[in-house]
């Protein structure tokens, strides 16, 4: 299908040109073509979110676009979340909260967590729930997930919340 | 005992690579040349092949090899037994070439009366699934068990109450995210097979791909890559022989990936049953007679559920007379395979659910009567010797304590819907199989630890604590690598809570055999009897000698018999029981049926947590499955047909779906695992859906007895108003 069109994606802050068609599925694109093997495909149908990755700031299913639709918007994968070297909080929280598995949803998992933190940088755990919904995990029962995006949140983590509530302090960084 | 190493907290060693997107998993993998297999499948759930004709495939563009079942035996011939069974496969230079081509392929189908549900499989008339499974009076019987003790009659006589409850549960699939992936590449130059699979079992799959393509198993090289989720469903072969073939034929690497659809249709879920229980009590709740009839589902081709099963439906409970008949029933469904806890937590489902039932119909509270008849230290274990301890009464505490029950506050009704707390506990073994290990000191005095055991649930971090525990040694001073067929000492596959346990203990001795070796090579030099000798926290001490650091030992040790490489192989480590118990919160909405779990509670006998972060994480997931089991997840067929073969009518619990889980860990080293550790991966899951089910029965008064209890089933049985 690619032969002889050309796409210019910008990813992970990267222009590339690579060859394919417009009407391709961004998660082939990005995965044969491109070599961004860390966005998963897991079921193809837009319902696991294993093949997540951010277009500008929002957080897509890659299966579920084209190629083409991608072109114009900065493409971020979980490549693009380390910074010299160093690694994202989101990603060092995850490893020491034990939010990692299989490791085969986190990739999304990851990207639809700093999407939720890009734009709302005090979550409470119910937004957190809600930003993952269209992730699925089948390892961790998202118990340590939640914990490590909390620890990286403005949000004071849970236990401390109610010691600061009953201590008078307000709910000024409380979350919700 | 202060340990350094083992017992820590440690974050799983393979993490970093996972949250940078550097692991490969097969999917991710490409080999020069490499071109696309696909499967045929068969839409039938029951037909006879008429004809099949792969010709006009054959020559289509791209394709490069089409085999069938007339010239693979992995491939059905003469009948297809379920929808999704694969009867072709075609290897192409695109996907889009291969899918074309196998769409080509003509199969004339014949269909058959359709075997579904197992109650009517067995009857006189059901149509046969195999040919050759009448059994006395029963059709379609794969295997059967039975299990006897005591006298069940006299038993039934000498009781105050007899309760006869007969329960179901559903095909469910282990839901991974990953989809299986395989590739091969046989080198027609050197008649050697190399594959890169998606296995939990890479030894498993040497063997069976090197008798389906006739192959010396020393021409088979299988690299078990890392495993996106497996839980049971993949621990069989799956695509790996028909890869090899199309491999074989076409002489380029192949690559085969299942999609979804394929997944819930094709793989190895985790069967249905039917179980229909016979129990008689005295008036104090203390048990005293089963009989049981277990039927379990096992799809077209599965099997070995009955001997399982039989053997665990006396749950943690003493039970002195016992008469259990369990069958494995074909049907026209998937080859069934286990789903943490192989047919477990079908039977745990039915005994809880039951003794719930009794406890409340004799007005004692489920906790107590659980108490009063949870096996001791000397009571018979079926199949099993003795109950070497008496864990399972601590573990059942451990729950009830940590949920405060009996204490909790009566506030039912609160903004019209209804709360309740539902308890049950579980009995499970983990059994060390075949495990080895081998342990190399490298000159610099780090270790490295080899073990042919696929890593699910972080147990190469574990392992790395064990050998950095062994030496004495910081854990980064430890890597951990598990070698595929070739280079691996082999090991039995990673399910049945083994590893861990099996391996871990195997990783174990390979460090003493190591260290053992250290000191004969050094013996002479030192002027000590090796005997004498200790290595321990980074030093080889010999009496009367300077200590050496491990590396000043190492270095001069390789130098004088160049290698230092422990190993262990074993198998006579006795099973170890690893006890569950949970207390579910949950809130029930009236008028919807809609059930929330709000609380979670799961105690567990783990022995030793190694790793205490990576032990939750087991224990959290394993009870996100028996949420799943209890509420959301089934297998919906019409006529044998799968409705369902997607994450989105399969309902699998999500990030809102969970409550918020409290652990709590017994710890008592009395069994054989490495520093009294055992496994954990499947006993979380097990307890859940009985807990889940009679916390349901405390907030509205129903009984629910087929999981899962989807809020449609409920709202109905509210409405019958059924109340046991």
């Amino acid at each position: 299908m690619s032969a002889g069109h050309t796409l210019h994606l910008r990813i992970n802050g990267e222009g590339r040109e690579v060859a394919a068609h417009p009407a391709e599925r961004l998660v082939d694109v990005l995965r044969d073509q491109a070599g961004f093997t860390s966005v998963k495909e897991g079921c193809g149908a837009g319902q696991c979110g294993a093949c997540t990755v951010l277009l500008d700031s929002r957080p897509v299913v890659s299966c579920l676009v084209f190629a083409g639709d991608a072109v114009g918007h900065e493409i971020t994968t979980v490549e693009g979340l380390a910074e010299n070297g160093q690694l994202h909080p989101l990603q060092q929280a995850f490893i020491n909260h034990g939010a990692v598995q299989c490791g085969f949803c986190t990739p999304g998992m990851l990207l639809a967590a700093k999407a939720l933190l890009d734009e709302n940088s005090r979550p409470s755990v119910e937004d957190i729930k809600h930003a993952l919904t269209g992730n699925l995990c089948r390892c961790t029962g998202y118990e340590k997930i939640i914990a490590a995006i909390q620890s990286v949140s403005g949000a004071k983590p849970r236990q401390q919340r109610a010691s600061h509530a009953a201590g008078g302090r307000g709910a000024k960084g409380a979350g919700r | 005992m202060r340990y350094t190493a083992v017992g820590k907290r440690i974050p799983r060693l393979d993490a970093p690579a996972h949250v940078t997107g550097q692991t490969r998993f097969a999917a991710d993998l490409a080999l020069p040349g490499m071109v696309w297999g696909v499967m045929l499948r068969s839409p039938h759930p029951h037909a006879r092949i008429r004809s099949i004709d792969a010709k006009k495939a054959s020559l289509m563009p791209g394709v490069l090899a089409v085999v069938t079942g007339r010239d693979f035996p992995a491939l059905a011939s003469g009948k297809v037994r379920y929808q999704g069974e694969a009867v072709a496969a075609v290897a192409a230079l695109t996907c889009d070439q291969a899918l074309a081509a196998a769409r080509a392929i003509a199969v004339g189908y014949d269909p058959l009366p359709v075997v579904t549900d197992v109650r009517t499989a067995i009857e006189p008339g059901a149509a046969l699934v195999h040919e050759d499974s009448r059994r006395g009076g029963m059709r379609n019987v794969c295997d059967d068990t039975t299990v006897k003790r005591g006298d069940v009659a006299a038993g039934f006589a000498a009781s105050d109450a007899i309760f006869e409850d007969t329960f179901e549960t559903p095909w469910v699939h282990q839901g991974y995210i990953e989809p299986h992936a395989s590739i091969a590449d046989y080198n027609p130059v050197t008649g050697k097979l190399s594959m890169w699979t998606s296995t939990q079992a890479q030894f498993g799959v040497r063997s069976s791909v090197a008798r389906l393509l006739k192959l010396p198993m020393s021409r088979v090289r299988v690299v078990g890559t890392p495993v996106g989720g497996g839980f049971g469903g993949k621990g069989g072969v799956i695509l790996e022989p028909v890869c090899a073939e199309l491999s074989r034929r076409c002489g380029r690497p192949v690559k085969m990936v299942m999609t979804r659809e394929e997944e819930f249709l094709a793989n190895h879920p985790c069967g249905a049953s039917v179980l229909e229980l016979k129990t008689g009590v005295k008036k104090n709740g203390e048990l005293v007679a089963l009989r049981a009839r277990l039927l379990f589902d096992t799809g077209a081709y599965g099997g070995a559920q009955s001997g399982t099963g039989a053997t665990l439906v006396q749950g943690p409970y003493r039970i002195p007379n016992l008469s259990v008949q369990a069958y494995s029933i074909y049907t026209n469904k998937p080859s069934a395979g286990a789903r943490r806890a192989l047919t477990a937590p079908h039977v745990h489902f039915a005994i809880e659910s039951q003794l719930d039932i009794i406890a409340h119909a004799l007005g004692i509270d489920p906790l107590e009567i659980r108490l009063r008849n949870v096996i001791g230290k000397g009571d018979p274990v079926v199949g099993n010797g003795t109950m070497p301890y008496s864990l399972p009464e601590k573990v059942i505490r451990a729950a009830a304590e940590r949920s405060g029950w009996g204490k909790r506050a009566k506030q039912r009704r609160r903004s019209g819907k209804a709360v309740g707390v539902g308890i049950a506990a579980a009995h499970w073994t983990c059994w060390a199989g075949g495990s080895s290990a081998c342990v190399h000191l490298n000159e610099d005095g780090t270790v490295s630890v080899i073990t042919g055991a696929i890593n699910l649930s972080g147990t190469d971090t574990s392992f790395a604590q064990i050998a950095a525990e062994s030496f004495g040694v910081p854990v980064d001073r430890v890597t951990v690598q598990v070698g595929d067929t070739d280079t691996a000492p082999r090991n039995d596959g990673s399910h049945h809570s083994r590893v861990l346990f099996g391996v871990g203990e195997a990783v174990r001795r390979a460090c003493e055999d190591a260290k053992r070796q250290m000191a004969e090579i050094l013996a002479g030099e030192l002027g000590a009897n090796a005997d004498r000798i200790e290595v321990s926290d980074g030093e080889l001490r010999a009496p009367g000698a300077r200590p050496l650091s491990l590396a000043d030992a190492a270095r001069r040790a390789t130098s004088y018999r160049g290698a230092v490489a422990g190993r262990a192989a074993l198998t006579e480590l006795p099973y170890a029981i690893s006890s569950s118990a949970q207390v579910a919160e949950v809130e029930v909405d009236r008028e919807t049926g809609q059930v929330e779990v709000k609380r979670l509670i799961c105690a567990q006998d783990v022995g030793f947590a190694i790793n205490p972060l990576s032990v939750e994480g087991q224990i959290e997931g394993g009870a996100s499955h028996g949420l799943g089991y209890a509420l959301c997840e089934e297998y919906v067929y019409d006529g044998g047909k799968l409705l369902n073969p997607n994450f989105m009518d399969f309902r699998m619990p999500t990030s809102l779906d969970h409550p918020k889980f409290e652990v709590a860990l017994v710890e008592e080293r009395l069994d054989g695992g490495p520093f009294g550790a055992k496994g954990v991966g499947e006993p979380p899951t097990i307890p859940t859906a009985p807990a889940i089910a009679n916390a349901i029965f405390d907030a509205v008064g129903v009984r629910v007895r087929q999981i899962p209890i989807t809020p449609e089933r409920l709202y109905w049985e509210m409405r019958r108003g059924r109340r046991q």
